[in-house]
């Protein structure tokens, strides 16, 4: 027998452990946020580190949402998000409930087809040919289209799909509901876990958008959110000074950070729930 | 069962878009029998502006990238389009990594901006290896107003394999040098270092002598980059990891004797506590936050980075009673060089698209955008903004106005370059004096940017070697009697000696050397 102290003094260790981790994972976090609201001149005088900012402003912010980029650039990205997010919902849906009935004819040839694309893809620049080729090209399309749907995703919603019980749409289809019906009224309703999954993970994709950006956006009016911030932190990295140019301040660079990252920090607590429920879908075949 | 039957149609019809999606699409429809400029492909031209002619220019942006106005305010953009009948589009990238991946990806789709504006050299070389850069021999005529205001050596900075297919714009010359905080000299009554063995004499008592007061040994001498310092120090002895003359003779400075001695002193030094311990890894503004803050007492730096207006506003505001001296005048154990530049060196490089040349009235109206903006009032327009705007004449020179700050993005439209020095003295009217005196720095002539790279060395490589070895014999990890076995292993294992060979011809057709 374990003695019930033992297990006591375990716990605490555990415990401890646990509040470090979170501190350690919540310090550099911390940081950021503390220096983006500390005056940039006391930031220097602590030697360019603050934890609990003696004087607070809120300059950095008033300077980074008075730039004509960054209001447009967070339009930019919200209008992506969304659409992307919803198109990927649709798309995946559709697709995989259709892959997921056992009676469809080829089935095996289509997801071969799919998991195929998995494996080989045609490359930047046959992609950029394509995408060039529709006319996408410096429209904010480029942006949502190419990534409409990811073939993963639809496998994760396949998974779970085929894990619904058969005999739930058999009952469906024989109160007289149709394939839609049953995916609408049925399926959906018990699948609300892996969609807000994978919606999360769209979401989050989508909002940091930037390689699409780069490769396919040239106006500097559809530039997302990402592709505007990764300027205002690198230009102090790796530039051959020029004379010219105004560096941000290491506050209005934190500011831009938190600004970026605070929506889907939001975002996350309330799909938390749902995240783990989602994590475990075919985890566990019954 | 009717359902079961209608199911696999709708089903199919489904699948088949979803895999069109997931696999990015087929085959796309093609529509090259367009051939509609690259930044037109949107805006549909209306009628009115039937006649005038998109222009798409790309170059690297910094973060001016996020600065950029919005369109209907973009004053440059509006007189340019008006004046020259064009559409003007700035493609800008807020990294040289990003230009190249989107330049290199657009010549894929042979999608390729109208005029292409490279920072590096080697990129360009590139680029015309790649046969899509338009070989402007013919039409230097129609260029001469932009090459007369840049100077004689426009093309030749630039030449590959004797041919000219980019203008080069000049140079800027923001040396870096050692700034050193005056008040700390005051505080601990130190004179103002002449010869660099004051200088490390110097930051020896601001890492001992609590030069700060606040009884802490928590400064230290001297902080900037690792290759800044190992550079200065090289040169106060004569010598440079470049190619050079030296007593009329074209060297590489590697194979020099000094080059030993600069490694004892860089040694000496490194080890002597006063440089700053993370100097190795310092990157873009840390070396400079921390001379702000007030831990270090000497930095390696230009003027632009210590004196512009809003730089200075940080280290007054962190403490008013800095002051910070440049020294553009030392004497080194050999030499009192304080910098080198190549011969060949340029500040941009602006070549145009065979694509853009397909049209005529296009690649005219090209050559009229690069002229307009090499002098007169387009030049004006580009360095300092509106006339009564953002600058005013005065006895013909112009003087910026305090809503200078608005027209700082017009940089990004010197398609010509500019005349720096007239263009500092007026847009840096404050910073005046540091300007000229970093003008009056003693500078060593090197040629290594007139080499094309032999067929068979591998310069990536080399250089890697190079200074990963010499990283250890700066720090000491490997004693200096082991350098001439260090140089037998480049010039064989690495083949630095064909590098070599090929330069030294290379320098001698072209005349600089004998």
């Amino acid at each position: 027998m374990v003695s019930h102290g033992n297990e006591r003094y375990f716990d605490y260790f555990i415990n401890i452990l646990l509040i470090l981790l979170a501190v350690i994972s919540v310090f550099p976090l911390l940081y950021v946020f503390a220096v983006s609201i500390t005056p940039y001149s006391e930031v220097l005088r602590n030697g360019g580190f603050v934890l609990i900012p003696r004087r607070i402003t809120f300059e950095a912010y008033k300077a980074l949402f008075g730039m004509d980029a960054i209001p447009r650039a967070f339009l930019v990205t919200s209008f992506v998000t969304v659409m992307n997010t919803l198109i990927n919902l649709v798309l995946t849906v559709l697709m995989a409930y259709t892959l997921s009935r056992k009676h469809l004819v080829g089935r095996s040839f289509f997801i071969f087809l799919i998991v195929f694309t998995m494996m080989f893809g045609g490359g930047l620049i046959p992609t950029y040919l394509v995408v060039k080729g529709t006319g996408l090209l410096n429209t904010i399309w480029a942006m949502i289209i190419p990534g409409a749907m990811s073939t993963w995703n639809v496998l994760v919603v396949k998974t779970f799909f085929e894990s619904l019980p058969e005999e739930l749409f058999e009952s469906g289809r024989i109160d007289g509901a149709g394939e839609f019906t049953v995916l609408l009224r049925l399926a959906l309703p018990l699948s609300i876990p892996v969609l807000m999954t994978i919606g999360l993970f769209c979401v989050v994709g989508s909002w940091n958008t930037f390689f699409s950006a780069v490769y396919y956006i040239t106006d500097p009016g559809l530039n997302p959110l990402q592709v505007i911030i990764r300027g205002l932190l690198l230009s102090s990295e790796q530039m051959e000074y020029n004379a010219d140019i105004v560096l941000p301040t290491t506050t209005l660079q934190m500011a831009s950070v938190v600004a970026a990252s605070l929506p889907v920090i939001v975002v996350y607590p309330f799909v938390q729930k749902h995240l783990t429920k989602g994590m475990l879908i075919g985890a566990v075949k019954g | 069962m009717k359902h079961k039957k209608r199911i696999p149609a709708v089903l199919a019809c489904v699948l088949t878009a979803g895999l069109l999606l997931s696999a990015c699409g087929g085959s796309p429809k093609s529509d090259s029998s367009s051939t509609k400029g690259p930044g037109s492909s949107t805006d549909a031209p209306a009628d009115a502006r039937a006649e005038k002619v998109a222009i798409e220019v790309m170059r690297v942006g910094w973060n001016t990238t996020t600065q950029m106005p919005k369109e209907q305010d973009n004053f440059v953009k509006k007189t340019l389009d008006e004046k020259l009948n064009i559409d003007l589009k700035m493609t800008l990238t807020s990294s040289a990594d990003e230009f190249i991946q989107k330049l290199n990806i657009r010549a894929a789709g042979s999608d390729l901006p109208d005029v292409i504006l490279f920072n590096g050299r080697n990129e360009f070389q590139e680029y015309v290896k790649k046969n899509i850069l338009l070989d402007l021999e013919p039409y230097k005529e129609k260029l001469k107003p932009a090459a007369d205001a840049i100077g004689d050596n426009v093309y030749s900075r630039v030449e590959v394999n004797g041919k000219h297919y980019a203008i080069s714009l000049n140079p800027q010359s923001n040396w870096n040098l050692f700034w050193v905080r005056k008040d700390w000299l005051d505080k601990l009554q130190l004179p103002v270092p002449e010869t660099l063995d004051e200088v490390f004499e110097v930051a020896k008592a601001f890492t001992d002598q609590d030069p700060d007061g606040n009884n802490k040994k928590d400064t230290f001498g001297i902080t900037g980059s690792l290759g800044t310092l190992v550079h200065l120090i090289n040169l106060q002895h004569g010598v440079a990891d470049a190619l050079y003359i030296k007593d009329g003779k074209m060297v590489n400075g590697m194979f020099e004797p000094e080059m030993k001695e600069a490694l004892a002193y860089t040694q000496k030094v490194l080890n002597s506590g006063v440089v700053d311990p993370e100097i190795a890894s310092n990157k873009g503004d840390n070396a400079k936050d921390k001379a702000f803050q007030g831990k270090a007492g000497i930095i390696i730096s230009d003027w632009t980075q210590i004196m512009k207006d809003n730089e200075v506003e940080k280290w007054k505001g962190a403490n008013p009673d800095a002051e910070f001296l440049m020294l553009n005048k030392l004497q080194g154990p050999k030499a009192n060089i304080l910098a080198a530049m190549d011969k060949s060196s340029v500040s941009g490089i602006v070549a145009i698209s065979r694509q853009a040349a397909q049209d005529e009235t296009k690649l005219n109206r090209i050559f009229d955008l690069i002229n307009y903006t090499a002098s007169g009032e387009g030049s004006e327009l580009v360095q300092f903004g509106q006339e009564g705007v953002h600058f005013t004449k005065e006895n013909g020179k112009p003087v910026i106005t305090d809503r200078s700050a608005e027209a700082a993005f017009t940089w990004v439209y010197q398609l010509a370059g500019r005349p720096e020095a007239e263009y500092l003295s007026t847009k840096f009217a404050k910073q005046i004096d540091y300007i000229q005196a970093s003008e009056q720095v003693e500078v060593l002539d090197t040629y290594n940017g007139f080499v094309v790279f032999p067929q068979n060395y591998n310069a990536a490589d080399a250089d890697r070697f190079k200074n990963e070895e010499m990283l250890k014999f700066q720090y000491g990890k490997t004693k200096l009697e082991q350098y001439d076995s260090f140089l037998e292993k480049l010039n064989t294992t690495f083949k630095y000696q064909i590098f070599q060979d090929s330069a030294m011809k290379q320098l001698q057709e072209l005349g600089y050397a004998e």
